[in-house]
């Protein structure tokens, strides 16, 4: 396996686990892009009074 | 057999006792030196060969001149070391003839299993000789030439008015030369060698091979993901405005099921060349945590110059990642403009994501794109010196 190859293969099963991570616990990647947050939820909350 | 005279450009008959002269050519002005002087032994293929002659050739125009070097070993006869533009090919001459033929995508001939396909045909002729040579060697000498490729392989047609002559030879790295020779100087190297096998095959063969893996598992992984999505309804709340001030809701509580999920807030209206807003937030009446929410719709249409137009939409839905499950009530704002708008605020649980795939399979694709066009590039420039070039229409384009 080629340096190159070692190297796109350990980034795309991080891409690939990130995929499947995000889809079973429902988030999208989409709302972090849109909110320069890599927080999975891409947003803040706040406790409620 | 015949000894060439680099000096003074008499060629004798090395079988004549009197080595009489049979040919004399004109020395050129500021020929080459051999890269490899004529009596230097190497070690090519585990077995000894000595550079026992030395040929400058060159086509009909001499635009493209090219060196040869005739190599010896007493047990295995002659071979040929070809050098280019500093790319080297080692050639044997073949004692049989490949067979040929004449394919949609141009001339071939096939040896040993490989098809090879023509790259060039002309004729060649020779400007300087210097050492001994097998044949009777004649400046210029001109043949007719059919070069084959198979990277990293090229079989050669060389056919005069007495014979026709295959060879088959191989790239070799100049490393290896430099190794096998013990050069000190290197001719300098450029271009793409006709037979100069890609340096980016293997790395685009194995990127491409893990490459369908990976699309496979995201392609299986969304599917699942859409087959699992079950979009439930899980709160609906219908209301209507008045315009103006904003109106307070604060919805009955409702159960989020299961973990982690997402969460779409729809908002559908009966705005009309109007727009709406729900501004509010959900919360977890258990932890008290609370998630801002807001969204808006609009709805615009009419007519201009005979034509029907509309922008926007009365219905529209947002997407809130990883929600937990539990009891919730929504408190939300809502504004508009309408004189009276009737909107619903609904949550739907679970719905199918396609960013995440997209953006994913987009990035996994990054690296077989790149791949693939430097091995377009390469082999744009490998045949560009070439009159049958299978990216000749593209090559124009571009």
């Amino acid at each position: 396996m080629t340096p190159f190859t070692k190297f796109y293969v350990g980034f795309s099963t991080v891409l690939v686990l990130v995929f499947f991570y995000a889809n079973f616990q429902g988030w999208s990647l989409w709302h972090s892009i849109q909110s320069g947050s890599w927080s999975p939820q891409g947003r803040t909350t706040f406790q409620h009074k | 057999m015949s000894v060439a005279c680099g000096s003074c450009g008499s060629v004798i008959d090395a079988n004549d006792e009197n080595y009489k002269i049979i040919d004399k050519f004109a020395v050129p002005k500021g020929v080459e030196a051999p890269a490899i002087p004529l009596g230097t032994r190497g070690k090519y293929h585990g077995t000894v060969w000595e550079v026992v002659g030395y040929m400058i050739r060159c086509d009909r125009s001499e635009m493209y001149q090219w060196r040869e070097y005739l190599l010896f070993n007493p047990g295995k006869g002659f071979r040929w070391l070809m050098e280019f533009d500093g790319h080297w090919t080692y050639l044997v001459m073949m004692k049989n003839a490949p067979v040929e033929s004449l394919m949609s995508s141009g001339r071939q001939v096939s040896h040993l299993g490989n098809h090879f396909s023509l790259f060039h045909t002309g004729k060649a002729k020779v400007r300087f000789a210097m050492g001994e040579f097998y044949w009777n060697v004649e400046v210029p000498g001109m043949v007719d030439v059919d070069d084959y490729i198979c990277p990293p392989e090229i079989v050669s047609r060389e056919a005069s008015a007495d014979e026709v002559v295959w060879s088959h030879g191989e790239y070799v790295s100049p490393e290896v030369i430099r190794q096998a020779f013990n050069i000190k100087e290197m001719p300098s190297q450029f271009g793409v060698s006709p037979c100069q096998p890609s340096t980016i095959g293997p790395t685009r063969d194995q990127v491409f091979k893990w490459y369908a893996i990976f699309a496979g598992l995201l392609l299986f992984g969304q599917i699942g993901h859409m087959v699992m999505a079950d979009r439930l309804t899980v709160m609906q709340d219908r209301q209507i405005i008045t315009s103006g001030i904003g109106k307070d809701f604060v919805t009955p509580t409702f159960k989020i099921p299961g973990g982690l999920a997402n969460l779409e807030l729809l908002l559908a209206s009966n705005v009309s060349n109007n727009w709406m807003e729900v501004s509010g937030s959900l919360i977890n009446e258990k932890t008290g945590e609370a998630y801002p929410m807001e969204h808006g719709v609009e709805y615009y249409s009419g007519y201009d110059g005979g034509e029907a137009w509309s922008e926007g939409n009365a219905t529209d839905q947002k997407l809130f990642s990883m929600i937990p499950g539990g009891d919730y009530h929504f408190e939300y704002t809502a504004t508009g403009a309408a004189p009276e708008t009737t909107f619903t605020v609904a949550f739907n649980r679970e719905v199918p994501m396609y960013f995440n795939f997209l953006f994913c399979f987009s990035l996994i694709s990054l690296f077989p794109i790149f791949i693939g066009w430097r091995k377009h590039r390469f082999e744009v420039e490998r045949w560009s010196t070439s009159d049958f070039s299978p990216y000749w229409s593209q090559e124009e384009d571009e």
